[in-house]
This record gives C-alpha cells, structure tokens and sequence, in this order.
C-alpha cells in the first residue's frame, strides 16, 4: 500500500514540475512584457560570462525587465546556439557568446551559426598575445619562428581545443611562416597557463587581458602581439605586433580576434530588436562598462547592425580560410560560401 | 627562497579586516548557514550557488560579496556530506566518499554521531587547509605549477586501485562497473581532436555525460528505487549523542591530519578538486587503520573522517593557485575569479605585489568560516536526523523529486533529466546484483583525467615512448609519483617478506 501511494506521490509531483517548465505565449507588441532568458555559452568565471554578467544587468535597467543568466555550455558553445535557435523568435531568448559559432560548419560541430541570428551588440574583442615560459630560449618572435623551420613539427604549442584562441592564431602563424607545430590540448586557461610558466610547453598564446599579470611578474615573456598595432597597456608597449615582425600579416589582423556578442535568432521583430539593441548599446557607454573593458584590456567594439555583420564576416573569412590552408579541416570554405579573405 | 616569501606578510593587519566589520561578519554567517543547506540538496552545487551570486551581489562592494561567496563555498562543501550520511547521496561530488561509512552509520541509528563527525573532522580540515595557504603558498603554488600532465596520469592511476578499497567482496564486479565508468566518461567531443565520441549522433551528449547527473542517478534515483523494492522501514536515531567523544577525535587525529594535508595538495592542483581528494584519502584510511571500530563500509569511524578533512582542506588548497597565480584549483574558485573580475580585482601574481592586504583578507574570511562551520554544522543535527525517521513513503518520493530538480539545473537541460532516470534504473540494478556504484563514479571522475593526460604527456613527448620514459628521471615529482605508486601495488605479504629480510640481514650484521 505504502509502496503504491509512493509511487503515486512522485508521479504527481514530477507532473506539477512538469507543468511549471512550459513557455506561455506572450504578446509582441509590449516588449519586453516578462523577464527575459540570457544563455551564455561559456562557463561560469570565464572571459564571456564576465562580460555578460557586466553588461546584462546594466542592459535590464533600460529594458525595465530582468535578464535572467543561465550558463549552457559545451560543444565550442554550440550547444547553446543550437539551443537558443530551438526558442521563438520573440526575444525573450538571447545568445550570449563569443567569436566560435562562425566556425561550427567548418569544424563539423553544427549547422547553426550566427548567419541564423541577428546581432544585438558586438561589445569587445580580446587580443591574443605570444607568449612563451620565462626562461625560454627563444627572446624574439624570429627565434621561434626560426628554431621551428630548423626543428620541423618540435615545438610544442599549448592549445585550448580546435577553434580556441591559440589554435586560431597558430593556424594564422604556420600559413604567413609555412611552419609546423605539434599541438598539445589543454581543457582551458586553467590547465594550459601552469604548464606554460613551469614550461611544459615551448609556447602559447593567451588573451592580453590574462596575459599581462604574467609578463608584470616574470612569469612568461611575451614575443608578440596578434594584432595591427601593439597594446596601450605599459606592461606590453614594448611588445611587437606581428606585423611589425612580418609584413606578410598586413592586413590580417586589423579588427581580428576573439570577441564577445550577444545575438537573437533571425525573425525576431524588428522593433524587439531595436528595443535590445538600444538597451544594449546604453550599457555598452556606461562608465561601469567601459571601465570593465579597460580593467580587462579589452578592446570595446560596441557593433550593432551591418557594422557587427561586416565584423564577423570578416573574423569567418580570415578564420576559416587560415585553417583550412593549416590543414586543420578538409572541408573547403567556399563550398560554404565563405569568401576569401 | 628569500625571494619567494619577500612582502608575503605584508599587509597581514588586513587579516583582521572580517573580524571588525559587522557586516562582513553577517555576511559570512549567512553564508555558510545558506552553503551547508544548499549542498545538502543533492544538485544544487556550490558552484551553481557561487555563480548565482555573481549576479545577486554584481552592485555590491566587494568585500561583503566576496564574504558571501567564500560562506557559501565552506558551508556547501560540508554541507554535501548531509544527504550522504542521511540518504545515501552524495549532496556534492565531494562527498561521495562520505557515503561509504556514513550511511551505514546512519542505519546503525548514529546518523548523530557520523554527522558530528563530519563536522569536527571538517572544520580540521579547514583550518589545516588555510593555515598551509597562510604559510606555504607560494611553496605549494610552485608545486601545483610543476605537476606536469605525467604527473597527473601518474596520480590517476594512484587512484584507480581505489577500485580495489571500494570493490565489496567481487573485484571484478568492482572492475566492471569502474570501466563502464571510464567509458561513459569518454562520451562526448573528443577533448582533443573535438571528433564526437560515442554521440550516437544525438547532439545533446555533444557536451558528454555531466558527471553529477550519473552521480544523482546512481546514487539517489537507484537509493529510491532500492528501497522501494525492499519497503525498507525507517531508523530510528539515537540522537542523544552528537558530539563525537573526545577520545574518537583523539584518536584519529594523526589520520585526519594525513588526509587534511592529502586533500590540501590534491586541491591545490589546478588539474583535480576535492572529489578526488576525500577519495583518495578514505583509500589511505582504509589502508592505514589497522583497527577500525567496525570493518569499513559497516560504519567505521575513520571511514567518515578521511574523507571529510580531506574535502574541507581542499578549500584552503584551492585558493593556493587561485591567489600566487591567478589560476583556479577548481570550479569554485575559478567562479570566485569571475565574480573579483567584474569587481575589477583580478587575483594574480601582480595582486599579490600591489595588494598582498586582500590575500589576508581572504585568509580572515575563511578562517571566520570556518568556525561559523562548528557552530552551524554542530546545530540542527537533531532535525536533520529526523530525516532518517521519516516515513519512506514520504521521503522517497521527495529523493525522486530533488533527484530530478539536481539533475535540470545543472544545465537546465531535460536530456539531463533522462539520462539521470537511465543511470537511476541502471544504478538500481548494479545494487540487486551487487555491483559496486561507487567505482563506476570513480571510473567516470578519473576518465578524463586518464585519457587526456596519456595524451597530453605523449604528445608532449613528440610521440616517442622513451622521450616519455626518460621525462620520469627529469622530473622529481613524476619519479616520486612512480615509487609511490609501486609502493602501494607491491601486496602486503609480499612487503613483509622484503621487511623481514633486511631485519634478518641487520640481525647477522649484528
């Protein structure tokens, strides 16, 4: 008797939870009418959720409606964007993540990707700096592109994974110098810069915004700088960018790098869209913002519209086309459309 | 040397700072009250607190937020080991361990004194964890840097012969369960190579298989089930003593001072947290305590005691990267590093330069903690205990209930929710049958550790085997690891053989 009013208890309580997780249909005109779901595509402490939990609570402010953060991550962030493009277009759903998705066909993790989405703000772009253990044989940027054409395939590179930060700039790197490298795969950040300091790996490349504790400290040393011009930050002024150590980058790395948006899936009305993007770009100015950026050496872009468009083609196209040429992938970008850079 | 300590103490008045500020003192105090019963509920992680706070205290100053979160993180570890001795579930992968002894105490009618116990060793734990962070810092900062991915592999395979300690009677069930451990593990993106594995096609396991789902599955879906099928009636508690004896604290002191310092180091790795740790401390207990009140797993008090310092001491330890490095020891910091962030402090070498008084700071508010921890965790265990007695046909449902809301949040994702059922049947059937659960949790937390590291450590090696051999008489940690490891393989007759030869050999010299 017990066993079966057990059994009967759990059913019905699992029912009414049931009941609580469907999505009532709401009226478009007002909005926003109801609090809204911001899914970030990164873990929780990393550089996007930083930037989400700044800008999102500055943004529900303006949007007189909560922004409610939930972190889904895994798959480079394709789990979320497959996610927040399975939800109706209606706004109340926004991906919040960074600079992988142009990358999702290419690699094979998805169809989904930003050409799915609408931009609502570009707001920054981290740079990538070179950087290598501090008693490293290699002071220059020259030496280590040197040691590695002497040593074919010897130089071990810390990554994060196919589509990280190191493995992008890499890719870039062995195109301009035609070198070879062998790749060692970190979970993240947390992993890989240890074994950079105690120098398990000969190099590696971190966000300036880690970076620059490192290099103040000793730490590591920097050769370069993934970028068209060098840091404004003191610790790194002196570190060149690498088209000062190759003109062969010219070109390349203006407006290039990893960066950080947030998106709505395409079909979303446009006044919805305007209400956001607007709310958005008021957080983007705050003072509370831009200071965050500065604390984190990030650039701020503050893209909306054609502007983030053009941005991201961009980061696609060169992307896309220096891995493809590493030959870290067999399919061709332009069999996806993808122009060359 | 010199080097290393110069302008460590610097700013040590700022130790005080949590003691003279009532707010910050409140703060701490809610903290740990919210931790230890929010890791009770299985699911709800510290982590998933922590993060949930960033936002809650985003307009905050720092220092209250930040004593907010370190309650929150000191109170949710211990808290994980409420459910364990309760109901058999583990409140937080940290506490899984806890499970083997604690729940047969709690069955034996002493759920009292496993949780007095827990929460003495823990706050043990604690302060042994935070006075190496006062002390040694920069020393075991240097240590976790050095850990190298052999170094890591090494410590995993350490721990694979837990699978002996945890096996109950059959090796090769144990065996069985702990490779279908590790191959649930490899579900997913390739770590490396990001090929899906063992997908199936299904995009959602694209993430792989989160580790608490099969750990709520198998222990709290299976739990339920369990004793549903065996209308098992409750305990009835004997709650006049919560306060372990002196003499049992006494007693077991030198162990919980071992596992402290065990789960200390393990915690400070940037590479392993605490569920490894308080694992490989009930494996040391186990092997070093001759004589336990009762065999373990039947409710040995050492069985609850390893494990316990050991998960609490691992707090201390992971502030230790977090802190001379600016590199998480495990998820919980790596969150306290987000939430300082968006505060505009970034912990790091460079901080402990330009502001060694917010290290102490830190320290003073663990330490605060650490005592609320006593005073908290040695309360209310007369109404948990409650929670044994009540009657099955309430409590099983509510497990039912709290399995599938722990499972949702993780990612509020109801894939997540199936597989929690799916493990939950699974679990179920191992315990019918006499297949250990607690070695397929262990197969699942050291998969990654195993295939990644192999990898990582060949890789390194350009691929070739002897590179990879000859990296073991570089590096002193690795060699250490090495002996180590044979140490614990070599069986005890055998080492009692070799022991009696060199008496043997001193008596002739003689």
């Amino acid at each position: 008797m017990k066993k079966l009013l057990s059994i009967v208890m759990a059913s019905l309580i699992s029912l009414v939870i049931a009941t609580g997780c469907n999505n009532t249909a709401s009226d478009s005109s007002s909005y926003p009418s109801k609090s809204i779901n911001g899914y970030i595509a990164w873990a929780a402490g990393g550089g996007t959720d930083n930037v989400m939990r700044t800008i999102c609570p500055l943004a529900q402010k303006d949007l007189g409606s909560t922004i409610v953060l939930t972190n889904k991550t895994g798959g480079t962030g394709s789990i979320a964007t497959k996610y927040v493009y399975s939800q109706p277009a209606d706004g109340y759903s926004l991906l919040l993540n960074a600079e992988n998705p142009p990358l999702y066909k290419l690699l094979g993790l998805g169809t989904i990707d930003y050409d799915n989405y609408i931009p609502v703000l570009v707001m920054a772009k981290n740079v990538g700096i070179l950087v290598v253990p501090a008693d490293s044989k290699y002071n220059s940027y020259q030496d280590l592109v040197d040691d590695a054409k002497a040593h074919p395939g010897k130089l071990n590179i810390a990554t994060t994974g196919v589509g990280g930060l190191p493995y992008s700039c890499f890719a870039l790197t062995c195109m301009v110098e035609g070198i070879d490298y062998n790749a060692i795969t970190y979970d993240g950040d947390g992993t890989l810069q240890p074994a950079l300091i105690s120098g398990e790996v000969d190099a590696s490349v971190v966000a300036q915004s880690a970076a620059i504790q490192y290099i103040a400290t000793g730490k590591m040393k920097a050769l370069g700088v993934y970028s068209g011009e060098r840091c404004e930050n003191k610790e790194l002024a002196d570190v060149p960018s690498l088209e000062e150590c190759n003109s062969a980058y010219e070109g390349m790395l203006d407006d290039w790098g990893p960066f950080y948006g947030a998106f709505v899936k395409k079909g979303t009305p446009d006044h919805v869209v305007k209400t956001l993007q607007d709310a958005f770009y008021k957080a983007y100015q705050t003072d509370t913002f831009q200071k965050f950026c500065e604390n984190l050496s990030l650039q701020p872009l503050g893209y909306t519209g054609d502007q983030a468009q053009s941005f991201i083609k961009k980061w696609q196209s060169i992307t896309c086309w220096t891995l493809y040429r590493a030959g870290a992938t067999s399919i061709s970008p332009a069999d996806l459309d993808i122009p060359e850079p | 040397m010199a080097s290393l300590f110069s302008g460590y103490f610097a700013g040590f008045s700022s130790f005080f700072t949590p003691y003279t500020s009532i707010t910050m003192i409140l703060w701490i105090a809610v903290g740990v009250f919210l931790g230890i019963y929010l890791g009770a509920i299985p699911g709800l992680s510290v982590t998933m607190a922590v993060s949930l706070l960033i936002s809650f205290t985003f307009s905050w100053d720092t220092y209250p937020a930040l004593a907010l979160m370190i309650g929150v993180f000191t109170g949710g570890v211990y808290g994980g080991s409420r459910a364990a001795v309760l109901l058999n579930i583990p409140g937080a992968p940290a506490a899984v361990a806890t499970t083997f002894d604690g729940y047969p105490l709690a069955k034996k009618g002493e759920a009292g004194i496993a949780m007095g116990l827990s929460t003495t060793e823990s706050v043990i734990g604690g302060f042994v964890g935070l006075l190496c962070l006062m002390l040694f810092s920069p020393l075991i900062g240097r240590l976790a840097v050095n850990f190298s991915a052999r170094d890591y592999l090494l410590l995993a395979i350490m721990a694979l012969f837990l699978v002996g300690s945890l096996s109950k009677g059959s090796l090769s069930k144990a065996l069985i369960t702990a490779f279908l451990g590790v191959v649930v593990g490899m579900i997913g993106m390739d770590p490396v190579t990001a090929q899906p594995r063992l997908t199936f096609g299904i995009p959602n396991l694209l993430a792989g298989v989160n580790f608490v789902v099969v750990m709520i599955g198998l222990f709290g879906m299976s739990e339920a089930l369990y004793q549903l099928h065996y209308c098992m009636k409750p305990v009835k508690q004997k709650v006049q003593k919560i306060l372990p004896s002196w003499s049992i604290i006494k007693e077991n002191l030198p162990l919980a001072l071992r596992s402290s310092l065990l789960g200390m180091i393990v915690g400070a790795l940037p590479g392993t947290g605490g569920d490894i740790a308080s694992l490989i401390a009930y494996d040391h207990a186990k092997r070093v305590v001759k004589n336990p009140n009762r065999p373990f797993g039947e409710g040995a008090y050492a069985g609850v005691i390893a494990p316990e310092s050991a998960n609490n001491a691992a707090i201390g330890g992971s502030f230790i990267p977090m802190m001379t490095l600016g590199i998480p020891g495990d998820s919980v910091t790596a969150i306290l590093i987000g939430a300082l962030t968006i505060h505009g402090i970034r912990p790091g070498p460079l901080l402990m330069n330009d502001q060694p008084q917010f290290f102490w700071m830190i320290v003073g508010s663990l330490m605060l903690a650490n005592c609320f921890l006593l005073i908290f965790g040695l309360t209310g265990i007369r109404m948990f205990c409650k929670v044994v007695e009540v009657p099955k046909h309430i409590i099983i449902p509510v497990i039912v209930v709290l399995s599938i809301i722990g499972s949702y949040s993780i990612n509020n994702s109801v894939m997540d929710i199936y597989l929690m059922f799916f493990f939950g049947i699974l679990g179920y059937l191992f315990k019918m049958h006499d297949f250990p659960v607690a070695t397929m949790v262990l197969g699942i937390i050291l998969s990654g550790i195993l295939d990644t590291n192999w990898r990582r450590a060949m890789n390194i090696a350009h691929n070739h085997f002897g590179e990879f051999i000859s990296g073991f008489f570089t590096h002193p940690i690795s060699l250490l690891l090495l002996l180590l490891i044979i140490f614990v393989a070599i069986p005890k007759s055998k080492k009692q053989k070799i022991a009696s030869l060199f008496h043997r050999k001193s008596g002739a010299e003689a």
